[in-house]
């Protein structure tokens, strides 16, 4: 079953997508603990474009999302704004203390952790940002 | 999310449950400001009931301690379990914070 859910780019409509994809690997069986991995990345990227992508413009958020014959889940999370490849952003400096912490970079942080592997690409004038996650076993 | 306040001495204890992600991070900061404006200082977030956190809840709690700090004063943290834990320990929050197994060892500590 190949899942599809659009809606525009507001922080608002975070929720309504995070709980499709954590229903969708709920039906295909996904643990519970991997549930909500898979809920944290997807919340993570949608967050950056609700925040970046469309800065002075209006846009949509998308996610496609299927299995594969390992039953890893693949999720394309797809927007129409200003090109972002998130694998090119740097890790966020992790060793300071509470006064000197930094308060972005934690997200893609997230996401790289929560995923078996991740892809970027860049079509039709669209950003695609894919996400695998097996069940187990990251 | 749900958030209930209790206070023990002048120790805050703030149980927060549920999820805390992009929509309910900035809810949980503004009720801390509302504490802290009130001349609160001292704190043991519990968040033994949370199931969930992002990186927005990470900023609501980071933001929440460096205000703090600005006035001396003192947040603990208690009860992380889960995917809650996983999110402080790859954010590496666990060596920032200061995180007790309950609340009662967190208040105790605090009162040291």
């Amino acid at each position: 079953m190949i899942g599809r859910i659009k809606l525009p780019a507001k922080i608002e409509h975070l929720e309504s997508i995070t709980r499709f994809i954590g229903d969708y690997a709920r039906d295909e069986g996904f643990c519970k603990s991997r549930i909500l991995n898979v809920e944290l990345a997807v919340e993570e990227a949608l967050a950056n474009i609700c925040r970046y992508a469309y800065t002075g413009t209006v846009g949509d958020m998308e996610i496609k999302c299927k299995t594969d014959d390992t039953r890893r889940l693949i999720i394309d999370i797809i927007d129409a704004g200003k090109p972002f490849n998130m694998l090119t952003i740097s890790e966020p400096d992790l060793s300071t203390e509470i006064a000197e912490r930094k308060l972005g970079g934690l997200g893609t942080l997230l996401i790289r952790k929560m995923v078996d592997d991740i892809h970027y690409s860049r079509r039709d004038n669209k950003n695609i940002l894919t996400l695998i996650l097996g069940d187990r076993g990251k | 999310m749900e958030i209930k306040t209790k206070k023990e001495g002048d120790i805050v204890i703030v149980s927060v449950s549920g999820r805390m992600g992009e929509i309910s991070a900035p809810e949980f900061e503004e009720r801390m400001k509302e504490l802290i404006g009130g001349g609160e200082t001292r704190f043991v977030i519990d968040l033994e009931g949370l199931e969930y956190i992002s990186s927005a809840g990470l900023r609501a709690l980071l933001a929440t301690a460096q205000s703090l700090k600005e006035k001396n004063g003192q947040i603990f943290l208690s009860g992380l379990t889960g995917a809650v834990r996983e999110v402080f320990e790859i954010s590496q929050f666990v060596s920032i914070f200061k995180i007790f197994d309950s609340v009662e060892t967190a208040v105790v500590e605090s009162d040291l």
